[in-house]
């Protein structure tokens, strides 16, 4: 999250300020999803937890000084290895306890986007994926087929929606925030567009018992992930006509087209005035570039 | 010189050539640069990268002679074997899975050869932890070693490894450098798709590359043009006659493959052998 805030505030030149965090009062929080499958939340992305025979699958690892309090977490589901750990995209807040872990000696495995990122990014040999791959992979563990699936452009170029087959729980990477107006990173090569392709996507691959794990926010389902669609629908059917007029930022922000939605939406990562910015640019950019 | 071994089980019961039949094979290690081998002993050609991050290697051969290799590669390094890759899912390339597996080695593989070796009840230990459906690319070793899928070539499973920044590749069966390939159509294969493979993998490599065939001894990029050059040049003389309507009786009796009686013909696969598969395979996709 913080690196994330900061690549914020330097592509849109807001004084948003990365507040220290004081690592010491954060908790593990561990919720069962199905047998042998938990959400792990501290701070930054909600993590994935397949334990079993083979060892555990770690979906993500939040923020560096984390990595104790999640690994001691952990130790109280199975005492089993850590056998992979997966990053669904390359952001600080699902990655930054990749360095520790990697000096573990486990494997991180994501997709090829999120090794560059990282690459580029000067993170050290041990915080890097060893493997990695450009379009689906499947881990065969624990008894079932893990599953992940690239998605070009949506949260970034590297997202990846990771599917515990016979399980019937994915765990979505940032292309859900749940209950909040989601973060594109146009930068990190992300797009609205690819969002919703994204999220349309998923929606035909689950059915009504599939769990889901959201990048950020509480644990959901289809029925969940169908009312964050529509609300990402009903906002790019009220922006696009302005983009397609070609209305500059400044004026469609006086019009303040999602105020419906800004007191349910907009009290997560994403402000209202920050993600009205990001999303019509990038609607604006892509119609007019 | 797996079909080999598949039509001797065919013939004689299988503990005649369990026993002993590998007791006098030798691991061989050929440097190809630094921290790269081919190893050879008996079953399809392995490479392996040594370094920091432990040893990478490509395919496994037999199950009895897993110690064999392992020993071979303790020569080379004392570091544990982190990964090992599968080229396809034959027995001559995946029979020591279960022994690495059971190591906790960790085994990857194209979807295809978790699917095969799944459906053949293998032990859990013997099948890939880690699969995909593309590309899979491995950082190590200071290297980029990446991972390509052919479809229906040699089988349904094929994967090319490119060692990049080497200019090293593995091709598994889909370059047999000693004699004539052999199509596993039954799993998939396809003469078509194995030359569009080759020409695929012809695009990616250039005249300083080195190649670890399948089968066969180290080899170039001009030895895989002219592999590609007689392949087509078969497929060419084929065709017609499956247009014709030849049954592959028929075909057999033909004077073909004369040609290569004295090169390929001394190869591990007969002449009529290869024409059965290479010509059913155009029969097949002429359905």
């Amino acid at each position: 999250m913080k690196k994330t805030i900061i690549t914020l505030a330097a592509s849109l030149s807001i004084a948003s300020v990365a507040v220290a965090q004081d690592w010491d009062k954060i908790e593990i929080k561990t919720t069962k999803v199905a047998d042998d499958l938990y959400m792990l939340e501290g701070e930054g992305g909600n993590l994935g937890v397949s334990i079993g025979e083979d060892g555990v699958f770690l979906i993500d690892d939040q923020y560096a000084p984390l990595t104790e309090k999640i690994v001691a977490a952990i130790r109280k589901l199975s005492n089993d290895k850590i056998h992979f750990v997966f990053n669904t995209h390359y952001h600080g807040d699902h990655t930054g306890g990749n360095e520790n872990l990697g000096k573990m000696g486990i494997d991180i495995v994501a997709h090829d986007d999120v090794y560059k990122r990282l690459k580029e990014s000067d993170t050290a040999k041990e915080g890097l994926p060893i493997i990695t791959f450009n379009d689906m992979l499947t881990f065969h563990l624990n008894g079932m087929d893990i599953k992940t699936r690239h998605y070009r452009s949506a949260h970034t170029d590297g997202d990846s929606i990771v599917y515990f087959e016979g399980k019937n729980v994915i765990h979505m990477a940032d292309i859900m925030f749940n209950e909040a107006y989601p973060y594109v990173d146009v930068d990190g090569g992300g797009s609205w567009k690819g969002v919703l392709i994204a999220v349309k996507d998923t929606l035909n691959q689950i059915d009504d018992q599939t769990k889901i794990i959201p990048g950020h926010g509480p644990l959901t389902d289809k029925a969940g992930l169908k009312i964050y669609y529509d609300v990402l629908m009903d906002i790019d059917s009220i922006l696009r006509p302005l983009a397609e007029k070609g209305l500059p930022l400044d004026q469609v922000k006086k019009m303040a087209p999602l105020k419906k939605y800004d007191a349910d939406y907009g009290n997560g990562f994403m402000n209202p005035d920050t993600f009205l910015s990001i999303v019509y640019m990038d609607i604006y950019n892509h119609i007019n570039r | 010189m797996r079909i080999i071994i598949y039509l001797l089980v065919l013939v004689f019961p299988a503990t005649i050539w369990a026993q002993g039949r590998f007791d006098d094979v030798e691991i061989t290690a050929t440097k190809i640069s630094d921290g790269l081998y081919m190893l050879q002993g008996s079953g399809g050609n392995m490479g392996i990268s040594i370094g920091e991050d432990g040893v990478f290697l490509i395919d496994d051969q037999y199950a009895p002679l897993t110690d064999k290799i392992l020993a071979a590669i303790k020569k080379l390094s004392d570091k544990e074997i982190h990964f090992v890759f599968n080229t396809h899912y034959h027995d001559d390339h995946t029979g020591g899975n279960e022994n690495l597996g059971k190591m906790n080695i960790d085994i990857a593989a194209h979807d295809k050869v978790y699917e095969r070796l799944h459906s053949q009840n293998v032990p859990k230990e013997a099948l890939p932890i880690i699969s995909f459906n593309d590309e899979m690319t491995f950082h190590m070793n200071g290297l980029t070693i990446r991972t390509r899928f052919y479809p229906n070539a040699h089988t349904e499973s094929d994967s090319v490894i490119y060692f990049e920044g080497r200019n090293v590749i593995h091709t598994g069966d889909l370059f047999e450098q000693s004699g004539y390939p052999y199509i596993d159509i039954e799993a998939g294969g396809s003469f078509i798709g194995m030359i569009n493979a080759v020409d695929n993998v012809l695009k990616s490599i250039d005249d300083q590359t080195i190649i670890i065939p399948g089968h066969g001894s180290l080899s170039n990029k001009a030895e895989l043009e002219n592999y590609n050059m007689v392949l087509k040049k078969i497929y060419d003389e084929l065709t017609p006659l499956a247009d014709k309507g030849l049954s592959i009786e028929d075909v057999i009796k033909l004077p073909l493959l004369n040609e290569y009686k004295d090169s390929w013909g001394k190869g591990d696969i007969r002449g009529e052998t290869f024409l059965k598969f290479a010509y059913n395979s155009i029969l097949k996709e002429r359905k």
